[in-house]
């Protein structure tokens, strides 16, 4: 990778994270390295369980220590997040890396209205006045297309459409203008007419703040759409990398075929869609060696055995699996 | 200019407090309790504008008197009029039930909070002090504080308040272990708000409907326990009169057999209050439910 350094907003690197419990420990994550670029939006694609939210909430440090043990760096703008104290990733959080969470429904606190919300972002990192954090409030929710904000802002949650609610949730992350903006699957709860119009919304507000975004998801339209670099995480291990148009064109790992395949196509006649055959198994029982060797169409004997490392293919294109290895 | 999809619209402009407004209204026990109790309150703060005798007069030419054109709820031993002296005493009941309740909720709200909030030594401890409080009876240990303290409205306040906060705290516990797995709760963590601020802005707020029908039932249990402890002499002290101590007048055989309007006022203007509150309380929990927001 030839990017400079300042370049690069966030450097995860051999990110592992263990929940130790009373019946031993369980990793859930598995030697994760990635980098997200200024301004660029990372994809991290992946079924469900297999430790997507959890890197974000290592990146966030929301996870409670104990029971989860997190090893490895997490360097945001050249500092490791993972040595802040309590105090200082608080200044961070909503600040300098803001998170959407999956259900717009159950995100926002039922009992306040929106505006109040938005003010306490407001007041609690910019240091406002309350009539100032009012002024920006009404300006936040103008900014992410909700009409008539200034009424809006003394709506109760359960006032508003999902779609409205995710854009109130978009405004509020969005309030610190922060360096990098983590989406948790922000369009899953939402019908596909206004998951359309919040991920435009999204890749307008990006290209407007200049802000990193680092988009979970397990929807590859989503991914084709709003990415320019994607991730596969399997197991709590990336399975290959790469730019979305080459990932899509050009798929080398089986995990990455598969999910591809999967995808129904306009045009093509099938009585069936192509299914991943198992299971992903579950934390704490993943095989000694590839693990997704289980699964997979190519497997040898070698991959039962022995973990592959990952392969550099070209400058910005890699991938984990033993058929390009030697 | 942008435009906003269809879809976008706003579901429902009915605000949360009107929804429960509305509900609460339509439970006519309820509603028919907050008359009441509107009425006593009412009565008990304008009591020297509604009596046309002193609080303490007496007269000593007229005891025993029963109820006549001059004293509606006739004399007491003393000669004072009944009537008065149970507008006074509702003063003095119902500011013990809101103050003994206001303590307990206090201290029962803060350590439910941080019990169900921070979880392990936090709510281990609680608990167990919890569980130690809720072992011994209520009037035994009350009786025993009143008697080493000695008789006092504020004594009967502290009392009630300080053994009263543990159901209230196992409630709040529940409810706060609840509400803290939700995503609102995980969304204010990751906006950089402190622990201190998620749970007294963002989570108590959430357990409110639970507290307003517990502090309402509380007022009740103030008002009970503080007769009882007046009936039995260790509460509000004469000639300060409450509806507990006006209750005492039972204890002569001679009163409970023949002068009737000695204690049946105060019974039942205690039995009264105590309906309307549990119904002004149940009415709260309906209304309140979240349940039925949807």
């Amino acid at each position: 990778m030839n990017e400079t350094k300042a370049e690069m907003i966030l450097k995860i690197r051999d990110l592992k994270l263990f929940f130790d419990g009373d019946y031993g420990t369980t990793q859930i994550l598995n030697g994760i390295s990635f980098d997200v670029k200024k301004g660029e939006t990372l994809g991290i694609v992946g079924e469900s369980g297999c430790g997507k939210s959890m890197t974000a909430m290592c990146i966030m440090r929301l996870l409670k220590s104990p029971p989860a043990r997190i090893e490895g760096s997490i360097e945001f703008c050249g500092k490791d997040l993972l040595l802040f104290s309590k105090k200082e990733m608080q200044n961070v959080r909503g600040n300098e890396i803001s998170m959407i969470f999956q259900d717009p429904m159950t995100s926002l606190n039922p009992v306040f209205t929106v505006g109040n919300q938005l003010e306490e972002v407001f007041m609690l990192h910019q240091g406002m006045s309350r009539q100032e954090a009012r002024k920006q409030t009404v300006e936040a929710l103008r900014m992410v297309n909700i009409p008539m904000p200034e009424k809006r802002v003394k709506d109760y949650p359960h006032q508003m459409s999902g779609g409205m609610r995710q854009r109130v949730m978009i405004a509020m992350a969005l309030a610190c203008q922060p360096k990098l903006l983590i989406a948790d699957e922000p369009t899953t709860a939402l019908d596909v007419t206004i998951q359309a119009q919040v991920l435009d919304l999204m890749r307008n507000l990006r290209d407007e703040l200049g802000t990193s975004i680092l988009f979970i998801t397990h929807d590859l339209g989503v991914v084709s759409e709003m990415c320019e670099r994607a991730i596969v995480f399997y197991c709590g291990e990336i399975m290959e990398e790469g730019p979305v148009s080459e990932l899509f064109s050009n798929p080398k790992h089986p995990y990455t075929e598969g999910l591809l395949s999967a995808l129904p196509r306009i045009g093509q006649r099938k009585d069936k869609l192509y299914v991943i055959p198992g299971m992903v198994p579950p934390a704490g029982q993943f095989p000694t060696g590839c693990v997704f060797v289980e699964r997979c169409k190519y497997a040898k004997e070698r991959c039962h055995a022995e973990k592959p490392d990952m392969v550099r293919l070209d400058e910005k294109h890699t991938v984990k699996c033993f058929r390009y290895q030697d | 200019m942008d435009v906003i999809d269809k879809n976008n619209k706003t579901l429902d402009y009915t605000p949360l407090w009107r929804l429960s407004l509305n509900r609460f209204r339509r439970n006519k026990l309820a509603v028919l309790g907050t008359i009441v109790l509107i009425i006593l309150i009412i009565t008990a703060i304008f009591a020297p504008l509604i009596v046309q005798y002193d609080r303490d007069e007496q007269n000593l030419l007229k005891i025993y008197q029963k109820p006549s054109k001059a004293h509606i709820l006739g004399t007491d031993e003393l000669g004072r009029d009944v009537f008065t002296r149970l507008l006074y005493g509702g003063r003095v009941s119902l500011s013990v039930g809101l103050i003994s309740t206001t303590i307990s909720v206090v201290i029962g709200v803060v350590l439910g909070i941080i019990a169900g909030y921070y979880g392990k030594k936090a709510d281990i401890i609680i608990m167990r002090i919890v569980d130690i409080f809720m072992c011994f009876p209520f009037f035994v240990i009350a009786i025993t504080m009143a008697a080493i303290l000695g008789p006092s409205i504020w004594n009967v306040m502290i009392i009630t308040g300080v053994l009263g906060w543990t159901s209230i705290c196992r409630m709040v516990r529940a409810e706060v272990m609840s509400i803290k797995e939700r995503e609102f709760v995980e969304a204010a963590k990751a906006l950089g708000l402190t622990n201190r601020e998620i749970m007294f802005k963002h989570i108590l707020p959430n357990t409110f409907a639970v507290i307003i029908v517990y502090a309402t039932l509380g007022i009740a249990n103030g008002i009970l326990s503080e007769a009882g402890l007046s009936f039995l002499g260790l509460g509000v002290k004469q000639p300060q009169p409450s509806w507990g101590n006006m209750l005492a007048a039972a204890q002569n055989l001679q009163s409970l057999q023949h002068r009737w309007w000695l204690w049946i006022p105060s019974g039942l203007l205690v039995f009264i209050t105590i309906l309307s509150i549990n119904f002004v309380g149940d009415g709260l929990r309906d209304a309140l439910d979240p349940k039925l927001k949807q």
